[in-house]
């Protein structure tokens, strides 16, 4: 009979390391006080002193609880980098602390769950639609900032199908249902915003080649000021080429079009749905969606779903 | 009229298509065609992050030598190294089969 089961008087029974396993990813994902320091109690209440000595030797400079600590604090540390590296122009705009307040409340709301980092902020924009108390009185425009740099992690690596070849095209007509690539992500935005976020990155790197790593733990709340950006709706396309990501401006009736096609309309439904409410004239129209179609092409954004 | 329309906007399309694709096809073999089609694919986001702000793994807990995370350096490597600097364009879905 093993330790385990046997069920020693004189020391508690040994865990199993499931038990283990589980115990310490409860400890290590609590959330950490405001001070960043372990939480003293459990979510249902125990004493975290006493649970960390149930599976955490001491050594000789820390307790149990201390060094379960380390690892509670790295893993916090580690999410908030994560979403300030995806999310810098969102960090810029809103001042570094505003922006670790709104990255704890939607981890706790959304925690890690992937076994990849890369999606740990997959659903912070209809969190931040539904928490505007986070983002302030820019609140629309933080979303925006937020939508554009999300459209970075999904245009950097989602997946790339085979281009429509001509010989499909051959075949193609007015029913016909064709795809958008994944990495073409499209951006219907309050704000024109591009040009901010992009300016934010520069600053960003600038500032961080310039002083190396700076520490901000002192600095105020206050929010950096921002590049003027006009309150205007913008239609925008965030794509790869060549292993690189850009951010193409795009026409209402375009973007329309492209978004019926994404959304799975026919070939005729899709041109028919990018012009509607347009006040161009239709006898610019086929001259238009030769461009666009023309555009797509060369960028291999379509594909055929077969 | 509007069948007409209609018509003439596939037709467009479909000459579109033709012709974009066959940009395309002579961009795969001349880099003067890539280049002007990289030229029109909008504004790059240059990938390179700045380094993490504030939290950097290293040594924030002070606990080098203390004990307890003795894996806390290299707990920090693997993430996202590959984002922004290109060349890892996968399908990014599937997790790894341990998982």
């Amino acid at each position: 009979m093993s330790a385990a089961t046997r069920g020693s008087t004189e020391n508690p029974p040994r865990m199993s390391l499931l038990e283990i396993q589980r115990t310490m990813a409860t400890a290590v994902m609590m959330p950490l006080t405001p001070s960043e320091d372990m939480q003293p109690v459990t979510p249902d209440g125990r004493d975290m002193h006493a649970v960390a000595e149930t599976f955490i030797a001491p050594n000789q400079q820390l307790t149990a609880f201390e060094r379960l600590e380390l690892y509670n604090r790295q893993y916090w540390y580690r999410l908030l980098d994560a979403l300030a590296d995806d999310f810098p122009a969102l960090r810029a705009a809103l001042g570094p602390q505003r922006f670790e307040a709104l990255s704890v409340a939607y981890l706790g709301a959304y925690p890690s769950r992937s076994f990849s980092l890369r999606n740990l902020g997959s659903s912070l924009i209809p969190w931040m639609a539904e928490h505007p108390e986070h983002s302030g009185r820019r609140h629309r425009l933080a979303l925006d900032v937020a939508r554009i740099e999300w459209a970075f992690v999904e245009a950097f690596d989602n997946a790339q199908h085979k281009p429509l070849t001509t010989d499909q095209i051959r075949t193609l007509s007015g029913d016909s249902r064709l795809s958008l690539q994944p990495h073409v992500r499209l951006l219907a935005l309050d704000h024109a915003a591009v040009d901010l976020v992009l300016a934010l990155h520069r600053r960003q790197r600038r500032d961080s080649s310039e002083a190396g790593v700076r520490h901000e733990d002192s600095s105020d709340a206050a929010e950096e000021k921002l590049p003027r950006v006009s309150h205007r709706p913008s239609w925008v396309v965030a794509h790869r080429v060549d292993n690189s990501v850009y951010y193409r401006s795009l026409m209402r009736e375009e973007f329309l079009t492209l978004a019926a096609i994404e959304s799975g309309y026919s070939l005729g439904e899709a041109l028919e749905a990018g012009f509607v409410g347009t006040r161009k004239s239709p006898s610019r129209w086929p001259k238009m969606v030769e461009q666009w179609f023309a555009d797509w092409a060369e960028f291999g954004w379509i594909y055929e779903n077969s | 009229m509007k069948n007409q329309l209609n018509a003439l906007l596939l037709t467009a399309a479909l000459t579109g298509l033709v012709g974009g694709t066959s940009v395309a096809a002579n961009a795969a073999t001349n880099p003067n065609s890539a280049r002007t089609t990289v030229a029109k694919a909008g504004l790059l986001r240059t990938g390179e992050q700045a380094p993490s702000p504030k939290h950097s793994c290293k040594g924030k807990n002070d606990c080098k030598g203390t004990g307890g995370c003795k894996t806390s350096d290299q707990g920090c490597k693997g993430k996202n190294t590959c984002k922004g600097k290109g060349g890892c364009a996968t399908d990014g879905s599937k997790a790894p089969s341990f998982v």
